[in-house]
């Protein structure tokens, strides 16, 4: 006894906790007197028939959902809290073990994450209907893979797929989803993406662990391009499934949903080139009926102007014809006044034997006018002559 | 077959012409030239449709990601 070294209480359970170190280990119990201090620390035992096993770890490390009863698996190193001399296995990872387990684990996850918004029917983008560019993340190696790119290539033809293989199944699972979306989402703008599928076959809740990650959700979320999951057959559902813009039942059917079908798109093709074809004939014809009946309108108006000019015309006639024998009796009425006028003119008064005598061009109708030697001029009804007039007498002795 | 020939682009623009073809708001003249337009647009469409492969890439450098 007295060869042992002696050492004090820190420097024992430091050299306890140092050799503890080396016993890291999976263990797998029940879950019991789980809580999570200041929203960091995770406390929690795990327990069988015969033992406990106190556990400590943080919530950065724990992502799935614990909770008493549940069978778990965790992976940790012991050792002993110094303040407390307990010993306590620091947990690294811990995962739900077992069907109920996963079952009850899916469950919970669902419904915080459902919480937290990542399902929100709100946040789910439309897909683009005709894609050029997809980013695909799936395992090469799996029917998944081979069954989603047959069924884009009978559907539609010029696209590029631009594929990030990875694990779908097992400790990489994980990291490698949550890297490919990493990658896609650095490089899409390069790379041109419309869209990104995250397929894979269908499986048991533990093949499917990786696609019901707390990591996988985020990175389906946090996608700026608009994701596609097509997980299994038709029943098997994924939280990434509830997370994705857009949830295929399988992964040919994540191919039938991000393209359409060639044949379909064609028939739309030449719908529209009928439609246009159509209707360019109706515009062509309603161009023409409408000039149609433009010159039809002209000619009525032109016709109904002429018949019109032509009954002018006749009125016009009728008014020339009344005033021309209108004329022709007034031309005789007038004729009439001209004769009668003639009949008192002086010219008629010579006729009869009378002359006039002028002096100066002026008519002289009283002998006062006229004086010894003046130079008259006599008009009878046939010429006339010029005299000198010798005296005057007065009208009383002309009438004697 | 031209790798810049945008079939997204192109279906989209037909489906507008032919919008407006249907909306008869079109003048002949209008009409004439975006009638050309789209024989084009659906002829080469049909080319394109007429395409079998799809091109795949893969990306190798998936585990340097962070660069």
């Amino acid at each position: 006894m007295k060869d042992l070294k002696i050492f004090s209480v820190s420097e024992y359970v430091e050299r306890l906790n140092a050799l503890l170190y080396e016993h890291d280990a999976v263990v797998e119990g029940e879950v019991s007197e789980y809580r999570v201090n200041q929203q960091k620390w995770i406390f929690f035992k795990i327990k069988d028939e015969g033992a406990v096993l106190e556990c400590f770890s943080t919530v950065f490390r724990i992502r799935a959902p614990l909770e008493d009863g549940m069978r778990v698996r965790v992976y940790g190193r012991p050792g002993i809290y110094a303040k407390s001399g307990r010993l306590s296995m620091n947990v690294e990872w811990a995962e739900p073990a077992g069907e109920g387990a996963l079952k009850r684990a899916f469950e919970l996850l669902k419904a915080e994450l459902e919480k937290e918004g990542l399902f929100a029917q709100g946040r789910k983008r439309p897909l683009p209907s005709i894609p050029r560019t997809i980013g695909l993340i799936a395992s090469k190696e799996s029917a998944a893979y081979g069954d989603f790119l047959k069924v884009l290539g009978q559907r539609f033809g010029g696209l590029t797929i631009y594929v990030m293989h990875v694990q779908v199944q097992g400790a990489e699972a994980v990291s490698n989803i949550a890297d490919a979306f990493a990658y896609f989402n650095a490089h899409h703008k390069e790379l041109g993406l419309d869209c990104i599928a995250l397929i894979r076959g269908g499986g048991s809740l533990e093949d499917l662990a990786a696609f019901n990650s707390r990591e996988v959700a985020y990175a389906v979320f946090g996608s700026v391009v608009p994701v596609v999951v097509g997980v299994g057959h038709e029943q098997d559902v994924s939280i990434a499934d509830f997370v994705a813009d857009l949830r295929a039942s399988t992964p040919s059917n994540a191919a039938e949903l991000m393209v359409p079908h060639r044949a379909d798109i064609a028939r739309f093709v030449d719908a529209m080139a009928n439609t246009m074809t159509y209707q360019m004939d109706t515009l062509q014809s309603d161009a023409r009926t409408r000039i149609d009946d433009a010159v039809g309108a002209l000619d009525g108006v032109v016709t109904a102007r002429s018949h019109e000019i032509g009954r002018m015309q006749e009125r016009i006639f009728l008014r020339l014809n009344f005033f021309h024998e209108r004329t022709i009796m007034q031309r005789s009425k007038i004729d009439g006044l001209v004769r009668l006028m003639r009949s008192f003119s002086p010219h008629a008064v010579l006729e009869r034997g009378y002359a006039i005598v002028k002096k100066g061009g002026e008519v002289v109708s009283s002998i006062r006018n006229l004086k010894p030697k003046d130079l008259v001029y006599v008009e009878l009804k046939d010429g006339g002559f010029s005299a000198n007039v010798l005296n005057q007498e007065s009208r009383i002795r002309n009438e004697e | 077959m031209s790798k810049k020939f945008d079939f997204a682009k192109a279906y989209q623009r037909l489906e507008e012409l032919t919008k407006q073809f249907e909306s008869g708001e079109l003048s002949l003249e209008e009409g004439l030239k975006r009638f050309e337009e789209g024989l084009a647009l659906a002829s080469e469409c049909r080319q394109y449709l007429a395409q079998v492969e799809n091109k795949i890439v893969e990306i190798k450098k998936k585990f340097n990601v962070k660069e």
